[in-house]
Formats: structure tokens, sequence, C-alpha cells
């Protein structure tokens, strides 16, 4: 290696979302700098990623060029461009080959179209909810002779001629982009990878994705889904890359762009391209992992991480210290089964309008939103419906100048609190409150809606959220926070600090390369130790394979696997993934991996849920090889220290029937490590805030955190 | 509370007594002295804490049915959402209804108020009761009910209670749907109410013998547990709610709640006319052998803020086809939940308050004990469901507000179609296999739209339809085909949604079909005018030549190319012992369709055929849409409409000139039913929307001055099989059609000797 690649030593992760590019750039040492710049699609969302490193790079005092010549070793990436073409139904012209006398299976959506992705509001509403258009229209889906048996015989052979025709034919009609899904690929992929060189003959610029590749899991609608949303993505994703590569090469770094995956890590861009559906759902990952890094910090091991944004309030947890796995991905209408982080989330934001329920004479919050367009009624973009971020201003936990950049067009936003306070007396007047009652009743409900979905996702998994830390992000999560964990007895809040507004990038920054396998299976116990080693090795050769080049840069000649397998009791839906031993397996392994698996399942559902004579199923192995890679330290806040001293006061609102009273306001960020301000106050932060109630406290951390703590139990 | 949704006051009190007739709350409330009740309750005025507790007491059902949802293991159960919660009060009223099976609404407040008359004395803190008595409130067997009283400071405060439908609980047919039942001793066992858990725990002895009943009784065992572990949550966070804001607050918004439901349904009463709304439907093969025909009524009348439901002149309990009342007042609570009640998430009670139920004793819809009930779930709860749907629909489509008469529906599948298959899999395992490819369901047309195909059950609706790999990995089949199904949606001004159509093969293992739909008369029926979905066919082909076709690189795409022997069955017949060259091939049907389908627009008529929905032979015939080198030919087709019309009334021998073009002024004033009638307040009568001709008078019924064209089944569409295969009873095709234009109004299937149905009795 030459002695400038010796001297590249930056990590750099640049995060594209809707509106922004955020970027954030890590020096060995920890040090950090951060930068953002309006996305940009017109040209290939090239001026957004670029002109996010440079600002980031001017932070650190360096020019883009020695960034990109001499300091940089590695860039992150992760995107919603994939998510936004499905959502904004931008996607290329799709063939779907299918499987002979199933080709309606990706119209049918095994009948959950109409209430996948609505609220609970929504579900009873019959003939005011429908099925989207489907995916691929059904004159451009062709079934192929052809057919696989569930244990992977082939019992009819592949047409090659028909299948060659139907390719013609979809090509003629303006497909340039091909998914295949045959019934139990997974089992026996010859007839796919077949399918895709007949395709590649007739369109040699296809983009073809094959579903085995995709998706492991036993299930033709969701693995159908996640082809045809990789088909539909591909070539556009696939281009934006491309160009991104070039430029990067030509500005003299090569080979070390890497891409966020919903399963946590990162792969090569050469292996990520073909692939684009794993990038979606990336950026709230990327929000785990950094939060996973803050939790260590703290020592905390078991983590509720709460993003609450403009529009929806998303929930991952943290284990352990590691984040669970999703049985099923949804984007927008539709459902798949990829290897992903579990991220829920529900239809509860800063836009959610509060509105008078005609019956009880009640106020609702919910589940219809302003969204960012028109926006709140404080952005004035014509939006007249209170929202929560109008209560937010109206209480004064906002700062009356706080500047938003969330507009669709990327322009900034200055809230004017009149309208807001106009919006919510008109409500008010309806309910007969003062608007300030009204304003705290919409926050309060807001806060409810958030505990209860809380309360499901952690209680019904078995754990008590009392056990938790919770980690609070996102453009309106740390005004609610205390609201919704007190509701919950949590007592411990930390929120992150300077770096928040860049939150997924910097995850991103701190992820590690991540290869895995897996493979559905039916085992029942007694497991046999021999069969599951030779799985587990299959498995093993495969990702060896495939991770070869990447353990080779990273200069690792030991490599460090893991094995899972997902268990439960015959029959039973609820899986809990146990790790297995490596090397060897022998009766001992075994009877470890299970008894660890009966321990979790008690603890988690009760002992009534146990049965005693029920066997247990292995229904996945799953392999992961960890390539470290990521920046290995990040502070989470630049080299400035504030000097701890507080703002002008203002009038804020806490509790119903009582005026707004003069609060104690600091800004955030000059808060001096381990100041600790005690509530009532409020705490600024850029485009957010930190409400602190009587009762709570916050402490900044060292690393530059808040720590929100309530004295007494709640 | 006295429980206003009581029946026909000539009954001698204690009639509906839960033994030999069915149990109906008696209108004062039996409850033992020494059974306290927590009833005080504080108007909660405060608009942001009734909403807190509204939401919380939402969600505590939710985390119910999420729990059940994690825990339990059947298929049937988990897939189809089989199963349903509820928050009731201390008395049983409704107070929050999941998102699972809606009709399972016509019997928790029910079950509550027999084991409170019955059991008072032994309700206990730390028990659940359990019970699936038809008689007491279940549609039938497999749907287990599982109550648990929650009491706060010593007093009973509320219920948590479940009901799930269980794989099997025996019986002579594996699944528990035991269509050969001869009475009631042939059906599952049943377990009046008994304490399954007590004081924490689960009763070993009733579980032993509840076990013992079942095929698959480690799946009993586990969704047994899980239903266990559903209430235990939710009696555990009503507790630390009621902790949190005191006993009588919350009960003071479960009061509210009921209460504002129970305003807005009268609201909504009140923007419609009073009247009577009817509905018939036949049943047929009331038991394996049996080929009769079979006449299920239901008269829905509106009075004010009341509906008075009604099943004179249903035939009597015969069979294995019966309806128990609780399903039958179930398929009346599913339609309300979701037709007008959706804005409400839940809050049912309320609305139950506005009921009265007046069934006609030792019916089919009110069976008294003895009979067969246990395949209800896949016959007469359907037919149930589906003329609730009927008649509620028809009253909402007089209503003088567009958005309720917007959420009249046409009936879905008014029988559960469905193979259930049992045997050995390809493991060595024994297998009981329900195919529920029917969750993928479809929906009714409105007056204003199409109904649409592949959306899923609207009484169950979160549930869903099975992956075909999953199948295949689990039950020794494999399939050939499963897809939309050609012209399977009833024609109409507006079509129903499409219904599917599937074949396998047995494969690696040993299968006998214990269950299976062929039916020969029409329930699906079609409204105003609009076509049926198509009966419910199991087609059997035996030495097929399906290996062989697959070793000759063919994929068979209908039963006509893989050979063999048409073998015909019978609904409800035998079971089968499936062989390995057999192929079984079944539909489940679509919805009925609204309207004339001359009417509908050409251009629809079009895009239909275009999207591979209807066959051209669908487009000229049933919709008289003439094409010219694929292109619409617009003048041909309003001449062939015409003809078509006119056509119709020469065979309903009141021959006529009709007008080329259709369509007529509505009077100010007047009250439209759907888009196809108004009622002419000025003299009394009901009017064709499309010509204004009288169609009938309010002295007399809307139909009454309709021409009448009766045909065979089979003219409807080849989709159509001749009844006689089926049955012996003679079944006809009626059409109605109006005098002036010909445009068809109502069609019927009918016995040859039953009157038209009134439909429409208005009371202006």
């Amino acid at each position: 290696m030459s002695t400038a690649t010796d001297r590249r030593s930056l990590v750099a992760a640049v995060d594209i979302g809707g509106t922004f590019t955020d970027c954030i750039v890590v020096a060995d040492d920890g040090r950090v700098a951060y930068g953002k710049a309006l996305s940009s699609p017109e040209d290939d969302f090239q001026s957004g990623f670029f002109g996010s490193l440079e600002a980031a790079a001017q932070q650190l005092g360096h020019s883009s060029e020695e960034l990109f010549d001499s300091l940089l070793k590695l860039i992150s990436h992760g995107s919603t461009v994939a998510t936004n073409i499905v959502v904004e139904e931008r996607g290329s012209q799709v063939g779907l080959l299918t499987t002979r006398g199933h080709e309606d299976t990706l119209e049918m959506m095994r009948g959950v179209g109409r209430i996948t992705g609505e609220p609970p509001e929504n579900i009873l509403k019959l003939t005011e909810t429908f099925k989207p258009q489907p995916l691929v229209p059904r004159s451009r889906v062709a079934g192929v002779t052809e057919r696989v048996d569930c244990n992977g015989k082939v019992l009819v052979e592949l047409d090659e001629d028909e299948m060659t025709a139907s390719v013609q034919r979809l090509v003629a009609d303006g497909c340039d982009s091909f998914a295949v899904t045959f019934l139990w690929s997974i089992q026996n992929p010859r007839h796919e990878l077949r399918a895709r060189e007949l395709i590649l003959q007739v369109a040699p610029e296809a983009f073809v994705s094959v579903s085995h590749e995709i998706s492991k899991s036993v299930g033709e609608y969701e693995r159908t889904v996640a082809t045809v949303i990789n088909a539909l993505v591909g070539p556009k994703t696939s281009h934006y890359l491309s160009k991104l590569d070039t430029r990067l090469s030509e500005l003299g770094f090569e080979d070390g762009l890497m891409l966020m995956q919903s399963h946590g890590g990162m792969v090569p861009l050469h292996d990520g391209r073909r692939l684009p559906v794993l990038s979606i759902g990336s950026g709230p990952v990327g929000g785990l992992v950094g939060t996973q890094r803050l939790a260590e910090d703290l020592g905390a091991a078991d983590v509720i991480a709460t993003d609450m944004g403009g529009t929806s309030f998303d929930v991952g947890l943290l284990k352990d210290g590691e984040p669970l796995f999703a049985l099923d991905t949804t984007l927008g209408k539709w459902n798949y089964r990829v290897p992903a982080v579990e991220v829920l989330s529900i239809g509860a934001g800063g836009g959610s309008i509060a509105w008078v329920e005609p019956h009880s004479r009640t106020l609702r919050v919910g589940p219809h939103s302003a969204s960012s367009n028109p926006g709140p009624a404080c952005y004035g973009r014509g939006g007249a419906e209170p929202t929560v971020t109008d209560a937010n201003l109206v209480l004064g936990y906002l700062d009356p100048d706080v500047v938003f950049g969330t507009a669709s067009d990327g322009r900034s936003i200055h809230p004017d609190r009149s309208l807001a306070e106009a919006a919510i007396g008109r409500l008010a007047e309806q309910l007969g409150l003062s608007v300030l009652d009204a304003a705290l009743g919409i926050v309060e409900i807001a806060n409810t809606k958030m505990a209860n979905l809380l309360e499901n996702v952690v209680i019904g998994r078995g754990f008590d959220p009392r056990d938790f830390l919770l980690v609070s992000y996102g453009g309106s999560g740390p005004l609610h926070a205390a609201g919704y964990a007190r509701a919950l007895g949590i007592d411990r809040i930390a929120i992150p600090g300077e770096v928040a507004s860049v939150w997924s990038a910097f995850g991103i920054a701190l992820s590690d390369v991540r290869y895995q396998e897996e493979s559905d299976v039916a085992i029942l116990s007694p497991f046999d130790p021999g069969e599951l080693q030779s799985a587990f090795e299959a498995l093993e050769r495969d990702l060896l394979d495939r991770s070869a080049g990447e353990r080779e840069r990273a200069g690792l000649e030991q490599v460090q696997l893991r094995r899972y397998g997902r268990m439960r009791y015959e029959w039973q839906r609820n899986e809990l993934e146990v790790p297995f031993a490596l090397g060897a397996l022998d009766v001992d392994a075994i009877d470890a991996a299970t008894a660890d698996f009966q321990a979790n399942y008690g603890a988690r559902y009760g002992s009534a849920a146990l049965l005693p004579g029920a066997r247990m199923e292995l229904t996945s192995l799953r392999t992961e090889i960890v390539i470290p890679i990521g920046a290995s330290s990040a502070a989470r806040q630049t080299g400035r220290r504030g000097d701890g001293s507080a703002k002008r006061p203002r009038a804020v609102a806490f509790t119903r029937g009582e005026s707004a009273r003069e609060t104690e306001v600091h800004e955030g960020n000059d808060l001096a490590p381990g100041q600790i301000v005690s509530g009532p106050s409020v705490i600024d932060l850029p485009t957010t805030g930190i409400v602190v109630p009587a009762g709570a406290q916050v402490t900044r951390s060292e690393a530059g955190d808040f720590i929100l703590t309530f004295e007494e139990a709640p | 509370m006295s429980d206003q949704s009581t029946v026909s006051p000539e009954r001698e009190e204690g009639f509906w007594d839960g033994l030999d007739h069915a149990y109906i709350p008696p209108a004062e409330r039996r409850i033992p002295a020494s059974l306290l009740l927590h009833d005080e309750a504080e108007v909660v005025t405060d608009p942001i804490t009734f909403e807190v507790i509204r939401h919380n007491l939402w969600n505590i059902n939710q985390e119910h049915s999420s729990t059940i949802e994690n825990l339990s293991v059947s298929t049937i159960m988990l897939e189809s959402r089989d199963y349903q919660t509820a928050i009731c009060t201390e008395t049983g009223e409704i107070l929050f209804f999941g998102l699972g099976v809606q009709y399972f609404a016509g019997w928790m407040d029910y079950v509550i108020a027999y084991v409170m008359e019955r059991h008072g004395e032994d309700i206990a803190e730390g028990d659940m009761w359990m019970l699936n008595d038809p008689w007491i409130g279940t549609a039938h067997q497999p749907d287990v009910n599982l109550l648990c009283p929650v009491f706060v400071d010593g007093r009973l405060f509320c219920w948590v209670v479940n009901a799930a439908h269980m794989n099997d609980v025996g019986g002579t047919v594996p699944g528990s749907f035991c269509p050969n039942a001869q009475d009631v001793y042939f059906d599952p066992p049943i377990f009046p109410p008994c304490r399954i858990v007590q004081n924490g725990r689960i009763n070993s002895e009733i579980e032993g013998i509840y076990r013992r009943q079942s095929r698959t009784p480690m799946n009993l065992a586990l969704d047994l547990r899980a239903t266990i572990a559903g209430n235990h949550a939710a009696r555990e966070r009503m507790l630390a709610l009621v902790d949190k804001y005191g006993a009588a607050t919350v009960k003071g918004v479960m009061r509210g709640l009921l209460d504002s439901t129970q305003e807005s349904f009268k609201q909504m009463l009140a923007k419609i006319p009073d009247g009577t709304w009817s509905e018939r439907l036949y049943q047929e093969v009331a038991v394996t052998g049996d080929r009769g025909v079979y006449r299920v009524e239901l008269q829905m009348r509106k009075q004010g803020d009341v509906l008075t439901f009604s099943n004179e002149g249903t035939d009597p309990q015969v069979g294995a086809i019966n309806l128990p009342f609780a399903g039958w007042r179930g398929g009346v609570m599913a339609v309300l939940n979701v037709v007008m009640l959706a804005d409400h998430m839940g809050v049912v009670g309320g609305a139950a308050r506005q009921l009265r139920f007046e069934p006609q004793p030792g019916t089919l819809t009110c069976p008294d004990y003895g009979v067969a009930v246990s395949p209800a779930g896949i016959y007469a709860t359907e037919v149930g469901v589906s003329m609730a749907n009927s008649v509620i629909s028809k009253m909402l489509m007089c209503a003088d507000d567009p958005t309720l008469r917007a959420r009249a529906l046409t009936p879905t599948n008014a029988q559960w179609q469905i193979h259930i298959h049992a045997g050995v899999n390809q493991r060595g395992t024994y297998y009981v296999g329900p195919m529920l490819d029917g969750m993928i369901g479809m929906t009714g047309a409105t007056p204003y739209r199409d109904g649409e195909f592949a959306t899923g059950s609207f009484y169950a609706p979160e549930g869903r339809g099975p992956n075909v790999e999953s199948y295949e990995r689990d039950w020794p089949m494999l399939y050939l085909y499963r897809h939309r199904d050609l012209d399977s949606g009833g024609a109409g001004r507006q079509r129903g949604g499409s219904g599917g159509r599937l074949a396998y093969v047995p494969y690696n293992g040993e299968m006998g079909l214990g269950v299976y739909t062929a039916e020969g008369v029409p329930k699906t029926l079609g409204v105003m005018g609009g076509g049926p979905g198509p009966t419910g066919q199991t087609r059997l082909q035996r030495g097929s030549r399906t290996f062989a076709a697959f070793a000759a690189g063919e994929m068979p795409e209908s039963l006509e190319q893989v050979g063999g022997v048409a073998v015909q069955v019978f609904g409800k017949g035998d079971a089968v012992i499936v062989e390995s060259d057999d192929v079984l091939e079944w539909n489940w049907s679509g919805s009925g369709g609204y309207g004339d389908p001359l009417t509908r627009d050409p251009g629809s008529v079009l895009a239909d055929l275009r999207s591979g929905i209807i066959s051209e032979r669908a487009a000229l015939g049933d919709y008289g849409v003439v094409l010219a080198d694929d292109v619409l030919d617009e003048r041909a087709t309003l001449e062939l409409r015409q003809r078509l019309r006119g056509e119709r009334l020469a065979r309903a021998g009141c021959a006529a000139e009709v007008p080329l073009t259709l369509g007529s002024e509505l009077p100010a004033g007047a009250i439209s039913i759907g888009e196809e009638l108004w009622v002419d307040r000025d003299d009394g009568t009901y009017r064709c929307a499309h010509c204004a001709t009288v169609t009938g008078t309010l002295a007399e019924h809307a139909k009454s001055r309709l021409a009448i064209h009766e045909g065979k089944v089979t003219d409807i569409s080849p989709l159509f099989e001749d009844p006689s295969i089926y049955v012996d009873d003679p079944v006809i095709w009626r059409e109605l059609y109006c005098t002036g234009c010909g445009v068809r109004l109502s069609t019927e299937v009918a016995r040859p000797g039953d009157e038209p149905v009134a439909e429409f009795r208005l009371e202006l």
C-alpha cells in the first residue's frame, strides 16, 4: 500500500433523505464534523452528496480535494432513494416472470392489500380504503412453464422457448427490468438462474432480479414483492450509484464506497447495487446503530429507541445490546421479508392533526397528518388545522425563533406562533377550553398514543419497560420523551447531543461490514447435531466465499463467525433467535441452545405459555460474519464547549388549568459537561427542544448527550 | 341494566333458557345479591382525560389480541384471525370489540349475562370461564369463549373476554365442521360454562376432558394457553388503568363511550325513513345424503331509532345447516360494526341497545336444542352475515345522507367455500388441513363503485390468505394453479368483486378430503337487479395424467388439460379418499352485482374485458356491449341493449316499446333508493329511476308492479350449474323488470311457488 493510502484515516457517512442529505465525518481519534445539503434528485443526487461532504470537510479545515484524494478511507452510504421511488411510483417498467398458474399472486396480496399500512382507525372502513394498483400491471406478468416442489425437486422443466418468447414480448412492451419469482426457488434456484441467463440473452442491458437471491423465506407473495421492488428501483439506484462511484474515482477515492443495509451492516458497492431492496429502511436502522453506541457508553443493554418526526413515530428495540430482527417489512401497502432490523412505526408525529370527535365531543389527535405539505398551521403554508407542532409552539416548548428546515422544497421555515394559536383557538372553542389547555391536551393525547404503542411493542414481547433506557431523537422526539416515557415507568432518557441532527448518518458511520446467509428449515427436536452442523457449514461456505474480498481488504486472517437459529414450539408462530456454538456441534452444544430458548421463552411469555411435551422446531438458520471497518469511536459533539449560561426565560405552560409561567430556558449546545438543569425548564436544540417537567432533571454528559432522569419514581 | 335487545313479548318468562331454546337475557337481569358490582361511574367532562382513558382502553383490547396472535398456533386462528377479544362492562355490554371476526359480537354480551344469571355466586377473582354451548352463546362448538371477570376492591368492575376458533374440538369430521352430523350428539362436545382457570391456575381435570376430545390436542392446549395469556394481560392492564385514574373515572369513560355510540347510531337512523327491508335465500342439503332446499328469511324493521330483526318465514330446523341464534344475531352485529360503526373503533355495545330480535324458535336461524350446528362456520353463519349485509345495505340506500348511502354493499360469499383435508403429511405426521384460500376474498359492490377482487373478508378484516408455499410445506399437496376466476363477480351496473379458483393434487403423503364445497343453489345475491356471485364448486378428476404432463414439460392450467374422469361430488357428502392421480379444483365465489348490467358504463365493460376480469361472452351476453375490431361500438351497444330490454318484457308477457336511452328527473323531495328507484310521496308510488314508470306502491311494496320472468339457474351464466344435480326441489331464476323500460330492478333465486321478496316497504 502507498503512503498516501496510509494517511487515509477518515470515515464519512452520507445519508440521502427526501429533503436533506446529511453527512458526518469521523477522524480516527473520534473527532466529528457534519454537514447538510439539499438532496438533489435532479442531478442523480450528486450535488447533495458531494455538497454535504464538502460542508463537513470545511468544518474540519480540509479542502474537498484533500478529502477524497488522501484523507478518506471509507464512505458509508445510506439513502431513502429506493423507498421514495416505490412510494412515489417512479419505478422502472418491470416485467414479472413467475410460475405458470400463479400469475395473480402479486395482485391478490394475500387479501390484505386493503388494510396493510392503514392505521387501526381505518381497518373497518370498508368503503373508504382500497387495495393499491398492483406493483406490476397484470399485462406485464408472464407465467412460465416450470415447477419445483418443496424439497427442491424439479417436477416440470423450465420451458426455455416459452420463457424467451415472453421476455421478447415484455421487452417490446418497454420493460427494461425483470423480476423472476418461481415457486420453491429457495430450495432449488436452477430455474431462476437459467431464467436470468435467458433474459440477458434477449436484453443484455436489462436489470434482472431473481427471488432466491433476495429472500430465502418460504412464502411466494412476500418474496415476489421483494423481488419486484428490487426490480422497480434497481435501474435507477444502480445508475446514481454508478455515477457516484465514477465521480469518486475521478476525485481520487476508489473502492471504498459501502452501502448501508436494512440488516444493520454494510456491504460493498458491487454487492449492494444488485440488491437495492436491502437498502430500504437503512436510514432508521442507522439511527439504531447510533443508539447502540450511545447506549454502550451509558452501560445500558436494553434500550427503546424512539424517533418522532413530522409524520411518524418509529420504535426500535435493543435487547442485550443487539437490535431485534423483523419478521416482515412493510413499505406502503406491501409486505415483504428480507433480513432487517425491526423498526415499527405509527402515524404520530409533529404533523398529527387534532380534532373534535363529534359524538363524544372529546379531543382526538391523528391519524390524519398535515405532514410537511401544507404542514402545521404555524408553517403558514395553508395548513389551517391544529397539529402537535402547533401545540408545542403555543406552549413555549419550541423556541418561538426556531427555524425548521423541513419544507418539501428544502427552504427553511420560520413558524408563526400566532397562526398556531389561532388554529388551536378554534379547536379550544369547540371544546370549551382555554387555548393553553387545549394545547396541553393535544400533547397529552399524543404522548398517550406513543406510550400505548411502546407498551404494545415492549410488553407484547414479554419485556418490562422499566428495565429499559429510552433514547429519543428526531425532530419532535425530545419534546415529548419525558411525557411518553413516564407513562411507562421508565426513569432514564438519553437524548443524543449535537450530532442528533444527522443521527442516521452518525450510526451509518459506525456500522461494520456485515454479511449473512440465512435459510429456512423445518427441523423438529430432538435435533441431530450432524444435520445442523452440515447445514451451518453449507451456509458458512457461501458466506466465506462472498466475503473473501472484504476480508482481505480489511486484512483479517481469522474471521469471527456467528451462528443463530430461530426456534419455536412446533406449530407456534412466535420464534426466538438463539445463538449456537461455533465449531463441531455436539449434543451438549445443542442442549445449551435449547435451554437458552426455553429460559427466554418462559421469561417472556410466562409459565402459562409453556407446555410440557411440546416439541421444539428450528425454522431458520443464520450465519453472520462481521468485518469491523466503520469508525471505532465517534464523539457526539463537535469541538465546541458551552459556557453553561441560561438564555432569556420565556413563558411555558406545563399544567392544565394554570397559566404559562416564565421558565428557565437553556441553549442545549451551550450546556457544559456535567451541568445539571432541573425542571420545570426547557432546553432548546436546533429544530427541536427538550421539555423538562417538574421533578425531572437533565445532565449534560461528557460525550455531549443529555440524560433526563426523574427524581422520584413516577 | 335492563337488557333492551330482547324479543317477542308473547313468550313466557324463562322461555329463552339456554337449554331447550337459545339463551336471551331477560328484560330484568337477575344477578345474585352475593355478586357485588363495581358500578359507580363519574361523568368525565374533561375532553382530554376522556380521550386519554379511551385510547388506553382501546389499547388494552389491542394488546389482548396481539398476545393471542403471538402465542396461538393453529393457522385457522392465526391467519384467518378467527378469534376476537373484547372489554365488556360489569353487566356485559360490549365496550371495545377488536378487529378479529366481527360476528362474535352476537354473543359476547349474552354469555356474560348467562354466567352472571346462572353462576353468579361462583364468579370470583382469578377465575376464567370457558364455554362453547351454541344455545348459550357461540355460532358453533369450535368457537370457544373464555371470560375473565375483573374485580376491583372485591367487586366486579368489568370483563375481559375472548372467543377463538379452535382447530379441532372433536365430532365426526376432522376440523370439527361435521356436515354428516345427524344431531347434536354427532357434533363436537358442548362445554357449558366451566372454570378452566381457577385461582390463577389451569384446572387440569377440565383441560384433560377438553383435550381428550380433540384430534389435535397439542394445538388445542397451546391455543387455550394463548387465550388465557390474552385475558391475563388485559386484566393486568385494566387494573393498572383503574389504579392510575380511579375506578369511577374509568367507568365514567366506559359509560360515556357507550352512550355516545348509541347517540351516534340513533342520529344515523334519524336520516333514514321508517320501513321494513327483507331478504330471502335458500340453503340446500341439510346433511350428508339429503337433497332438500330450505328457505331462510330475514326482515329488518326500522321504527324511529329502533331496528327489529325477525326471521319469520324461515323453514324449521333441519340436519346440520342450522345457525344458532347467537350466530344469527352475530351476523347482524358484524355488518353493523363494519358498515355503520367503523368510526367508533369497536365500541359497539351502545348501538346494540337499539336492536331488538324477534326470532321464531325451532327454525334454521334459531334452532332449539338437539340439532347439529357444528358446520355453521362454513354454511349457516355466512348465510346470516350475507342476509344481514343485504337488508342493512338496502336500508342505507334509502338514507337521506350521501355518506350513509355510499356505505351500502352487495353481499359477499354466502357460504364459506373450503376444503378441509386430513391425513399423513410428508414428514409422516398426522395433520388436519383447512384450506383458507377463501380468505383472499373480495368485497361487495356499492351503488357507486365495483366490488374489488382479493380484498379479504370484510367481517374478518385482518385475516390473511395463505401462501401456496406454506401449505405445500406443511401438507401433502401441490397446487396446479390459483388465480382470479373469470366472470365470477356478479354482473351489474357496479360489478361484484371477482372470486378465485385453484386446483391441487395430493403429493408425498396420504390425504382424505372430509369437507368440501359443492352447491347448486346460488346464495350470494345481487342487489337492485345485479347478478349473483357464483356457487362454490368442487371438481374431482380421477385418473388424471398430471404427472405425465409434468414429465412432458407441461403445466396444466385447467382440468380439461389433465385428463382423467370427472367424478361428481355432492356438497356435505361423504369423505373422499384422494388418490395420487386425482386432481381437485375449487373456487371461492365473487360478490353480487349492483344494478342492471345493461346499464353499466360500456367503457368499464371494455376495461374489464381487457383486464381479464370478464369474458367476451359476458361482455356481449351479460352487458350487451358490442365491439367492432376491438373497439367499442357505441351505437350498436345502445341498440343491442334496447333490443335486449325489449325482449325481456316480451318474455315476461308484457311487451312494450322501450326507450333507446334511459334516465328520469328526480322530483324535489323524493326519496331515492340507491340509484334505481325513487318514491313519489304525492301518489304513494315507487318509480323506476331510469324511466319514472311505477314499480310498486307504498301500500304494497317497491316491487309489486314489476314484470316477472322465471327462468333457469343455468340462464344466469355458464358458471352456474343445474341445481337439480344437487337438490331435488326445483329452483328457479327470477328476474323482475321495470314495465316501462325493461331495466332489471331485482333478481331472485327461488322455489317456484314462493312469492317474490318484498325487499323494500317504506313507511312514510
